[in-house]
């Protein structure tokens, strides 16, 4: 008995110190002024899965990939994500098993418009919510399948309940807490709503670089299309090209790339190998004379330098050879 | 026992990276990679190899810890980048584990009835 209040005390002084910290954090904040412009979606035919004791992870990834087209139950996806001991999954634990299902994790900007823009393309957005306190958290992943801006009320595949309608505000105020953080599943080829280049091609780089799917190609192909100014994307698209073994299309990337930013140094050191690939030396190194002397203290300088002295190498044996062959 | 070996070996693979990556020249020549170059443009530090190993096999013995068998936690870091697998090594500890609704339950009930009691909020008046 003496245990039980001691506990009871114990936990009673530790909320008291919890909400003198938290202040008035009870309220929930206030709506964005844009939220009343955002569209009403509905994405009602989500997969959904009750989750089981501490499964949330692996139900609301399971909704959010069979919604892209991936069949998988939560069971397969405990095994990806879940922590023993932690009673729980990591964020980024998500993120690798979402790439292990052939899907490219992709963080959403925190903020409500970029959830709405989201379901718009028919995505549903997987979020983390702190349902408890900051002091005192109690963390819980659930999928956003709904928005609705008249009813001021977002509605949720989460836990054991489908199609749970929450009050936008008590939403906001939970999903604050967990830094707002919220991904979409993406096929290869798919772009997110938002218009961020470099975080997408660092998405689809992560991707490529654990996966090696070839069907990443798309992606990159789709990114020049919707950025064309963007030297990124043009160099993804090129690098990528390169590593598949397409010269040509990995040259006239580069090309694109350097038309638009004539100093972007990667690009200019990895023409230079595609041109000595193909025998035209004094085209590479005039290249990468040409960079080296733009910016002598950047850091991909010395990159730069080891290329040339190879490619220098390169020449040298290939005259070497030659001179062999005519004598 | 056989953890024991899996360790060791770790252990002798990072050994080989660390004495290799000493011959290495300063000087990498070669493709530079869109991971690297798009790092670059959003100006976040590089990974370099050795780091990297030295991160995963951390990350590797606290996934062990907390109750993954050796070979799925392997399964599991292998699905990260370089920059994820540092930042799990820093921070896995403090990093939100979100388990559910279900289990909240009692800490929320907690929270109200201090509440109540506190007198902030008045939603038990009727019990």
């Amino acid at each position: 008995m003496s245990n039980r209040i001691g506990a009871a005390g114990w936990y009673f002084s530790l909320l008291c110190l919890g909400l003198s910290l938290q202040g008035c954090a009870f309220h929930s904040p206030p709506l964005p002024a844009e939220w009343i412009q955002l569209q009403k979606s509905q994405l009602t035919d989500t997969a959904f899965f009750p989750q089981k004791k501490y499964q949330c992870g692996p139900a609301s990834l399971a909704s959010l990939l069979q919604q892209s087209g991936v069949t998988i139950t939560p069971d397969t996806l405990s095994r990806q994500i879940y922590l023993p001991e932690r009673h729980g999954s990591l964020q980024l634990e998500l993120i690798g098993a979402t790439r292990r299902n052939n899907r490219i994790p992709y963080r959403l900007q925190p903020n409500l418009s970029a959830i709405a823009r989201e379901l718009q393309q028919h995505r549903p957005v997987l979020v983390l919510q702190n349902l408890g306190l900051r002091s005192l958290p109690a963390w819980h992943y659930a999928v956003v399948i709904g928005i609705d801006p008249a009813l001021s009320t977002i509605t949720l595949h989460s836990g054991t309940t489908k199609n749970l309608s929450m009050d936008a505000g008590k939403f906001l105020r939970s999903w604050d807490l967990a830094e707002r953080w919220g991904i979409v599943a993406l096929r290869p080829g798919e772009l997110p709503a938002d218009n961020n280049p470099a975080a997408f091609l660092k998405a689809v780089a992560a991707y490529s670089t654990v996966t090696n799917d070839d069907m990443v190609v798309k992606s990159y192909a789709n990114a020049v299309k919707r950025w064309p100014k963007n030297h990124l994307a043009w160099f993804s698209y090129a690098a990528n090209a390169q590593m598949s073994g397409n010269h040509s299309l990995a040259i006239q990337n580069y090309l694109q790339a350097l038309r638009i930013k004539p100093d972007h140094l990667p690009s200019i050191n990895n023409l230079s190998l595609m041109y000595a690939e193909t025998g035209k030396f004094d085209q590479a190194l005039k290249l990468l004379n040409e960079g080296l002397l733009l910016y002598p203290d950047h850091d991909f300088i010395n990159r730069l330098k080891a290329t040339q002295k190879e490619i220098m190498q390169m020449k040298h044996r290939t005259q070497h050879s030659e001179e062999k062959l005519t004598s | 026992m056989k953890k024991l070996n899996a360790k060791s070996i770790t252990y002798i693979n990072l050994c080989v990276l660390l004495i290799t990556s000493m011959w290495l020249p300063a000087l990498q020549a070669g493709m530079i990679d869109i991971q690297t170059a798009v790092d670059h443009e959003l100006a976040l530090t590089q990974i370099d190899r050795v780091q990297k190993a030295l991160n995963q096999q951390h990350v590797q013995e606290q996934l062990e810890m907390l109750g993954v068998d050796p070979a799925n936690a392997q399964e599991r870091i292998a699905a990260l980048s370089s920059e994820e697998i540092a930042l799990l090594d820093q921070r896995l500890q403090e990093m939100p584990a979100g388990s559910g609704a279900l289990e909240v339950i009692g800490v929320v009930f907690l929270v109200l009835l201090i509440l109540e009691l506190v007198g902030v909020i008045n939603i038990f008046q009727k019990i």
